[in-house]
């Protein structure tokens, strides 16, 4: 059982900055429709891992695996050709391995608007704060080629229902949105074009807590409906706990835990993790 | 005989508290007992004794320190104290539904969304997911107008209800109940009960904690007792 490839694998991952460890050896694979969360204090290494995995930071050592469904892209920078299982009816296609860190510039720009998405903690840096909102859903369209105003309109129109965001604002720039808006515009952003891995920094950091329950809402929705694969990163261990099939727990650079989030929130073995989830406050 | 769904042999799980000067808590020794297709056993014994503890390792929330609960799936047989996290959770969407006692859920969502959750998860229709809520929660005379609400502001026993409707909703090979009766009413009671043996019928094996002597009479074919000295025994009912 479980037969299917991975989606993402990272091997002996580490990223030192100078004497500092910002990551220390860390492996890791996943798998389609499965979100894992990243979980650890201010420091811990957390966003360098998650940098590191989406092709944004170079590691010091070790290697990022995606297996692409885009072909033209891959077939410059092919390691092997593996086929998936034939009863794996989720990812039927056949897939080719890139090493992230392999790519140009060019093309690892192409692979985070069409098949990737990154998800920012400041919505000012996932979105164009001085263009439209449709114009900002409509972006990665028209990088995919979409030239047709009417069916961009009609897109950045479904994306603003799907996200709760009124339709009458299609035509405002997200500086005039508030924050827990712009957060869902910029997720609106990220999905339209159905990517099949997205990671996300915090993507309910310095919200409001009932804007940010009705986020997680959505998040946890979209995941579900679209089979989206997800990487989070979160130092908010119920955020964590509601989005995320399997945790990583991270302190000094190290992954010191891993399992299924609730066995590891429930049942910390490690002396920092029960640190951690001893330290929530009880509502 | 009916064919055994789970096994536990010689299920030991200590805690080790490391920020209370590294306690070490004994909570099971040596645990051994069989389930079959359509029996329903109790874990039965004081409390502290262990029994939530042993229910969470078979859902595979707690991680059991040595040991093996070999759990017969359509898939396979597997050990679920020694399988990979996915495997667990591929388990806990196709064969091991769970019952907590307390609801746990992503707020401001609909009672109704997160009775059908389970359902929608493992790619049933919407249609079909959100009629069969229905039907459960009308059962559980949960009422009407509560189902487009969030259960946040709900009683202990009508959140209570919540929980068994999506515990129940999707038939599996495997139901874990923790304490599923605690807060209802002897009408509600009646109607868990009903369901239980429903599920037992149908060749589910069901594990479970009964603090009501009641309940535990009429569902329970056998008993796992939980001593203080942490053995088990499996008695007849």
């Amino acid at each position: 059982m479980n037969s299917s490839i991975p989606l993402l694998s990272a091997r002996s991952l580490t990223k030192l900055y100078g004497e500092h460890v910002g990551c220390q050896n860390i492996s890791l694979d996943l798998w389609p429709g499965e979100v894992l969360g990243i979980v650890g204090e201010s420091g811990s290494g957390k966003s360098t891992l998650l940098n590191m995995l989406s092709g944004r930071l170079a590691p010091t050592s070790g290697q990022v695996v995606y297996r692409s469904t885009d072909c033209a892209l891959s077939r410059e920078r092919h390691a092997t050709t593996t086929q998936d299982a034939p009863n794996d009816n989720t990812n039927a296609t056949q897939c080719r391995e890139i090493d992230l860190h392999a790519l140009s510039e060019g093309e690892r720009r192409r692979l985070l608007r069409t098949e990737l998405g990154y998800v920012h903690q400041n919505p000012r840096d996932g979105l164009r704060m001085r263009v439209s909102a449709g114009a900002n859903i409509g972006e990665r369209l028209m990088a995919r080629g979409e030239r047709h105003y009417g069916r961009l309109r009609a897109t950045a129109l479904e994306w603003l229902d799907r996200v709760e965001l009124p339709r009458e604002r299609v035509d405002d720039a997200p500086a005039s949105y508030s924050g827990g808006m712009q957060q869902r515009l910029q997720i609106a952003r990220n999905l339209v074009t159905s990517p099949r891995l997205v990671f996300m920094d915090e993507p309910t950091g310095g919200l409001d807590v009932s804007v940010q329950a009705r986020l997680l809402d959505l998040i946890h929705r979209l995941v579900r409906d679209m089979d989206l694969a997800v990487i989070l990163v979160t130092h908010d261990l119920a955020v964590a706990r509601l989005l995320s099939h399997r945790l990583m727990v991270m302190y000094h650079g190290h992954v010191v835990e891993q399992g299924l989030t609730d066995q590891v929130l429930d049942d910390p073995h490690h002396a920092y993790t029960q640190l951690l989830v001893s330290s929530i406050l009880q509502g | 005989m009916s064919r055994t769904v789970i096994e536990v042999r010689d299920l030991c799980k200590h805690f080790v508290l490391h920020q209370q000067g590294g306690t070490r808590i004994d909570a099971l020794d040596s645990i051994n007992f069989t389930v079959r297709a359509g029996e329903c056993v109790a874990l039965y014994g004081p409390s502290g004794a262990g029994k939530s503890t042993l229910l969470k390792a078979l859902y595979g929330n707690y991680l059991p320190t040595s040991g093996k609960i070999i759990v017969h799936c359509p898939q396979g047989a597997v050990d679920i104290a020694s399988a990979d996290p996915r495997t667990v959770s591929m388990l806990r969407r196709t064969c091991i539904s769970y019952v907590s006692q307390f609801l746990r859920v992503i707020p401001r969502v609909s009672t109704m969304d997160i009775v059908a959750e389970p359902l929608l998860s493992a790619g049933v229709r919407a249609k079909t997911a959100y009629e069969r809520a229905s039907a459960l929660l009308a059962r559980l005379n949960l009422p009407p107008r509560l189902w487009n609400l969030a259960p946040a502001t709900f009683s202990g026993g009508e959140q209570q209800r919540v929980n068994i409707a999506r515990g129940f909703i999707r038939p599996t090979p495997i139901l874990l109940l923790d304490e599923p009766t605690a807060s209802l009413d002897a009408m509600n009671r009646k109607v868990v009960v009903e369901l239980i043996r429903e599920a037992c019928a149908n060749g589910c094996a069901v594990v479970g904690i009964f603090h009501d002597d009641d309940t535990r009479e009429k569902v329970a074919t056998s008993l796992v007792h939980i001593n203080e000295r942490h053995d088990a025994e499996l008695k007849s009912a």
